[in-house]
């Protein structure tokens, strides 16, 4: 060690304590929770199936010159394997099923995302009123939610589709219908959970009103596990429509869903596997991948794996 | 004769998304049989993750052991497999936790608990483990020890769970017992009554202490020795008395002087230190405590401190003690102890 | 402005709370606050001291109506706040406010601080615009921190910063009287004595008035004008501040005043602890007659027979039967 010089030993006038700037750069918590996502390479893939998934149902469609009911029913174009002028082969009307398939897809994400939407948004205003005022008006709200809960979900379904005509609109009314249930559970207990937390107590004593308070307050500290819910009920929706249409109760031809086709595929399995393969593979990956992106955004954001 | 416990250069550090922050940046002492130590510092200056390194506890990642050895009994600590060292913890090491809220698990008999490390060190019968347990809470205070060896943590209070705790920490007789921060959870009245069984067992077991803490109070009442840790790093350590009526370096002054004392008669004047711990991600060339400390010099901004020998035992890590500081450490000493 | 005004005057007040039955399903009250009275004067500090479960963060959440009284008044300036309606509780809001104990959980993680110290003023209507992001940085400087730190996120700052945050919050509605709720006990030694000379500077330039309550009986004394202490929902002694920790007369008080650890190891060795036996009872079934008599080693027949009254004179009044 080299000697230190002498001249070194005066003092050093400074001013004491002034450093309170903050060194490390500016982190949200968002920012945080997608370093730890992209940690996780299983939730990465599912991301990158899903963001592949949305873009192909939306110009997939087009990479065909057919269009989805264009029929061709001479018997050289129906049930054809897959070949170059069909890339997925074609169906029993001769329809070419690559469009039929990304069109499928697109009608699956569509009630997938809007089903999750009409939860989110019932959801969570309803969990959240209910959750905050508590009391009585929680007693008899939560007592809703339990008998809707109680009743099954294909009676309401039937029920709608005599009411409405059977078709896109009421599936997602019905899927809406029953999803919000869960999501009011889960935010009325996140906000149960929040609501002594001192930052709550302190927007009170500082005069908050009620609507401020659960909006401004108790939601944006509940968006997690919101998020992860509405991430996990995209797929559970996709899910509920595919074996509607195995019922019957799907949306109408010549509109179809990768449910839709899976069941008309499983009719010509033994002679035309093709038919089932695409759809199936297809729809079961898209529920795959947001089941692994649901689950990886669980990891990311839970609070003990933060410092 | 070899200390009991000797830690060299310890280094850890947590590796986290905003970098790599300096936990503990190499720490040396020793502990001797019976001996009772107290590491005192405030939140962040790597007290509680020298507990835990020499547990072997910490999380890895993001917290990872880079340098420096732990030897006790003359073995090196971190050098054993995860095996090794779950046969020394609970055995040879005890840990007596802050929280007792969380450290007992709610589902498992009070018994249960005890006897865990019991059987699963000593290897005796289950007979003559409840009879050890039984034992163990007789000597920790519990009432009624037969009719608490049933009952769950939830029907016990906080006083009642960190007498358990300790009782678990102690039931194989380890030489060792590191307490990190037993009482701060705790009221003063049961605070009291923990110290003064803290002070009894030790009497009596003669069991090696570290006890981590931040209250000075505590310290005077239990400790023989003292550690004082800013920034990661030791900067003062002695026997209390040196500590408390002969502190050399600027941050002891400065804790002292910021607690209020209920003997005082006139109103006294807070002295807080001003500003706050540096943030360990970057931690500074030179001392870490310059920035905050009036008696700074030139040197403190870039060369980091040396430990200066006080007497025997008694060292501090300040280039005021450095000879060529001599005039201006007098008048700083006088005007800091006044 | 009267040096001798009583801002607040607290008569009989009790909070109880319904607790879940036993297996039996039959259910009990837990009496947090079990009638306590005390006055306090304008630009005084009142401390108000006690181990958990005495009430004490109760009485000072009941006082600003975060709970609702069971029983009692709460008169402010004059006015019972208990019967306020809401609208004159939002202008009471204005007057008074509140100081929490843990700076991790009392600022709202996802608000930047210019969020969370601009709320008061947006509920308030009290600074739009560029007169408000002045207002922010002012207050922000009051508790000596700089405007830079308005676009951060509370988890960027260290305890004791955010505790100041928080006081900044408290001032942004400019209120003659805070409640600080346990407002150090969550921080290092070297921050309270910042945390606490900071109060105090703001009493003075603003002539705040203060309930100071707390468990650490030493920053106690230090800040307070006069002490309550308050053990199992009641108080059992107040004092002027020096009087009571020279000349403790409750038994709790002495014990109490014993248990703390001095940093001394002199005093330390020579100092003969009075250890109470036994962990505090519940509020849920809390002992008859005087409370503390179960602990007590002084406990006379009496005790466990009739609820003290308070004797003594404006500087210094206890609750035992044994004074």
């Amino acid at each position: 060690m080299d000697p230190i010089s002498n001249l070194l030993f005066q003092p050093f006038s400074h001013k004491i304590g002034e450093d309170e700037a903050i060194v490390r750069p500016n982190t949200t918590y968002w920012q945080d929770v997608w370093y730890r996502l992209k940690q996780n390479k299983g939730a990465i893939a599912g991301l990158v199936i899903v963001i592949i998934m949305i873009v192909m149902a939306i110009i997939g469609p087009y990479l065909t010159p057919y269009s989805y009911d264009t029929q061709n029913l001479a018997a050289e174009f129906t049930n054809q394997p897959p070949s170059s002028e069909h890339w997925f082969g074609t169906d029993d009307l001769g329809r070419d099923l690559f469009t039929r398939v990304w069109h499928g897809a697109r009608v699956s994400l569509l009630i997938g995302f809007l089903s999750a939407l009409v939860q989110f948004v019932i959801g969570v205003t309803y969990g959240g009123i209910s959750g905050y005022i508590g009391g009585w008006v929680d007693e008899v709200m939560m007592r809703i939610v339990e008998i809707l809960s109680g009743i099954p979900f294909l009676l309401y379904v039937i029920l709608l589709m005599v009411i409405l005509e059977p078709g896109l609109n009421t599936i997602l009314i019905a899927l809406g219908v029953v999803y919000w249930l869960s999501m009011a559970r889960l935010v009325r207990g996140q906000v149960l959970a929040l609501k002594e937390q001192e930052y709550v107590l302190a927007a009170r004593a500082l005069g908050a009103s009620q609507w401020r308070i659960i909006f401004r307050h108790l939601i944006p500290n509940c968006m997690g596990p919101i998020l992860v819910y509405s991430t996990l009920a995209i797929p559970e929706a996709i899910f509920a429509e595919a074996w509607l249409s195995f019922l019957g109760l799907g949306v109408s031809a010549p509109q179809a869903s990768l449910g839709m086709l899976v069941s008309d595929g499983i009719g010509a399995i033994r002679l035309y596997p093709y038919q089932l393969f695409f759809p199936a593979f297809f729809i079961s990956l898209t529920i795959l991948a947001f089941n692994i992106l649901g689950d990886g955004l669980r990891d990311a954001l839970d609070p003990r794996l933060r410092k | 004769m070899t200390a009991l416990l000797e830690v060299k250069d310890l280094r850890v550090s947590f590796f986290i998304p905003a970098g790599e922050v300096q936990a503990v940046r190499g720490i040396s002492f020793t502990l001797e049989k019976g001996e009772s130590l107290a590491i005192v510092g405030e939140s962040g200056c790597g007290k509680s993750v020298t507990a835990q390194s020499i547990m072997r506890l910490l999380q890895s990642p993001p917290a990872k052991i880079v340098g420096g050895s732990i030897l006790f009994q003359g073995k090196d600590l971190l050098k054993l497999s995860e095996r090794e060292m779950e046969k020394v913890r609970g055995n040879e090491i005890g840990m007596i936790f802050q929280d007792p809220m969380t450290s007992l698990n709610p589902t498992m008999k009070i018994g249960k608990q005890i006897a865990e490390g019991v059987r699963l060190h000593l290897k005796v019968s289950s007979e003559d483990a409840k009879k050890r347990v039984l034992e163990m809470e007789n000597l920790v205070g519990l009432p009624h020890p037969e009719r608490r060896y049933n009952q769950y943590p939830h029907e016990f209070s906080g006083g009642m769970r960190q007498r358990t705790m300790i009782a678990m920490s102690l039931a194989c007789e380890p030489k060792l017992v590191i307490a990190d921060e037993p009482t701060t959870a705790l009221d003063v009245t049961i605070q009291a009554q923990i110290l003064e069984l803290m002070k009894d067992i030790q009497k009596r077991l003669d069991t090696a202490i570290i006890l981590i803490t931040h209250d000075l109070g505590i310290v005077a009442d239990l400790c023989h020795r003292v550690l004082v840790m800013y920034a990661g790093k030791i900067i003062e350590s002695g026997s209390i008395d040196d500590i408390f009526y002969n502190p050399q370096h600027p941050y002891t002054w400065g804790l002292l002087k910021s607690v209020p004392s209920i003997h005082s008669q006139e109103k006294q004047r807070l002295v807080p230190i001003p500003g706050q711990p540096p943030d360990l991600i970057k931690p500074p060339v030179g001392c870490a405590f310059m920035p905050r400390c009036k008696y700074a010099m030139k040197v403190c901004v870039e060369h980091d401190p040396a430990d200066f020998q006080i007497n025997d035992g008694h060292k501090a890590a300040c280039w005021l003690l450095h000879p060529a500081a001599a005039a201006i450490k007098e008048a700083a000493e006088l005007e800091a102890r006044a | 402005m009267n040096n001798n005004e009583i801002i607040l005057e607290v008569k009989n007040l009790v909070k109880y709370f319904p607790v879940a039955g036993d297996n039996f399903g039959k259910s009990s009250l837990l009496k947090a606050v079990d009638d306590v009275s005390f006055t306090i004067k304008r630009g005084e500090t009142l401390g108000l001291v006690g181990e958990s479960g005495c009430g004490k963060t109760t009485v000072g959440r009941t006082i600003i109506r975060l709970y609702e009284p069971t029983s009692g008044k709460v008169i402010f300036k004059g006015k019972d706040i208990v019967t306020a309606n809401p609208k004159e509780m939002k202008s009471i809001r204005r007057q008074m406010q509140m100081i929490f104990q843990d700076p991790y959980a009392s600022l709202n993680p996802r608000m930047t601080v210019s969020d969370i110290i601009g709320e008061p003023l947006d509920i308030h209507k009290l600074a739009k615009g560029d007169a408000r992001k002045n207002r922010i940085h002012e207050l922000l400087q009051m508790v000596g921190l700089n405007a830079e730190h308005a676009t951060r996120y509370p988890h960027e700052f260290s305890g004791g910063q955010r505790q100041r945050i928080g006081i900044a919050r408290a001032l942004a509605v400019e209120p003659e009287f805070i409640i600080c709720d346990e407002p150090i006990s969550a921080l290092d030694v070297s921050i309270q004595a910042q945390v606490i000379n900071l109060l105090e500077e703001l009493q003075e330039n603003l002539g705040l008035t203060y309930l100071f309550i707390a468990h650490d009986l030493a920053m106690v004394k230090h800040i307070s004008t006069r002490v309550a202490v308050m053990y199992l929902g009641k108080i059992v002694e107040i004092a002027e501040s020096q009087e009571l920790f020279a000349n403790p007369q409750h038994p709790y008080t002495q014990a109490l005043l014993s248990a703390i650890p001095t940093p001394d190891p002199k005093t330390a060795k020579a100092h003969k602890r009075i250890i109470l036996e036994g962990d505090v009872p519940s509020p849920i079934d809390p002992p008859a007659g005087c409370r503390f008599h179960t602990r007590c080693r002084f406990a006379k027949e009496i005790c466990s027979e009739q609820e003290p009254e308070f004797k003594g004179d404006s500087r210094h009044q206890v609750a035992c039967h044994l004074v």
